[in-house]
């Protein structure tokens, strides 16, 4: 495991790649596993009976953006 | 494939075969993602192999298991690693916290289309053309040659879903086979039920 220093070490390194080829990769990806990583999370607090409130809060969006995004999927309730 | 030789049915099981390739994010289609199609279909073949144990659920988690995908699939592990991030290290974290199943049901939901669109032939043959091509992996073409023979020797002129299934089984290329032993499944048996079971097949 690397340590947090090291670690934003590596990340500006990547993310601020001079190859746009290393660095526009690395956003991407990061992007899609943000986005599998938010689904994960927002089931598992809508299971554990959190509010859409409460979610869109701690992601720091709007009740209305996380209700639309995930709403469909994991129900209204 | 041969699209022009398949009943609707069978042509719907193709695309959400086509569907599971793509939301695993896998590169090619394989004869692991028409069992997984055939696994969720509505059809007394599909029937037939939920009885025996082959479940979508139990198929996908296999897939997973041998060919990666799911929640963590088609992610630029290079890309990630360039920016220190390690994605079995990730999936490691997250499976012990939320155990596999969490995993499987989360993958899912990724890539996930309209539901309904599936069910459909027409838009769903709309979607295979606006989508990517995938080669065939290990197994396809000879689960169609075993498919087409079924059908001949019933003087068919269409591979249906039951033809699908029978030349599925009889396949020893690619990964079905592994999958059926790793879920406990006799082929043999599994064969015969969907003969006695499947009015097309009989």
């Amino acid at each position: 495991m690397l340590t947090a220093m090291e670690s934003a070490l590596e990340i500006a390194e990547g993310a601020s790649s001079t190859d746009p080829d290393v660095g526009l990769r690395a956003v991407a990806a990061l992007r899609a596993l943000t986005e599998r990583l938010e689904i994960l999370q927002v089931d598992s607090a809508r299971a554990l009976g959190w509010s859409w409130q409460d979610i869109a809060g701690r992601l720091g969006v709007t009740k209305q953006t996380v209700h639309r995004k995930h709403g469909q999927r994991t129900g209204k309730r | 494939m041969m699209a022009e030789h398949m009943t609707p049915d069978a042509r719907v099981v193709a695309m959400c075969a086509y569907q599971h390739a793509i939301r695993l994010g896998h590169r090619y289609l394989g004869g692991e993602h028409f069992l997984l199609a055939l696994a969720s279909a509505d059809q007394p073949a599909g029937a037939v192999l939920r009885d025996h144990g082959v479940t979508p659920e139990r198929v996908e988690e296999e897939i997973v298991h041998l060919a990666g995908g799911g929640l963590f699939g088609g992610l630029d592990r290079d890309a990630l690693a360039s920016i220190g991030i390690d994605v079995g290290a990730v999936r490691a974290r997250i499976e012990a916290s939320f155990g596999p199943g969490a995993l499987i049901q989360a993958g899912q939901a990724v890539h996930r289309g309209p539901r309904r669109a599936r069910l459909n032939p027409r838009r769903v043959s709309g979607a295979e053309r606006a989508g990517v091509f995938l080669p065939h992996g290990p197994g396809v073409d000879q689960s169609r040659r075993n498919a087409l023979r079924e059908a001949q020797a019933r003087h068919d002129t269409q591979i249906g879903v039951d033809y699908l299934a029978l030349g599925l089984l009889a396949a020893d290329e690619g990964l079905v086979p592994g999958i059926l032993s790793a879920l406990g499944v006799s082929v043999p048996a599994l064969r015969a039920a969907i003969l006695s079971r499947c009015p097309q097949a009989r």
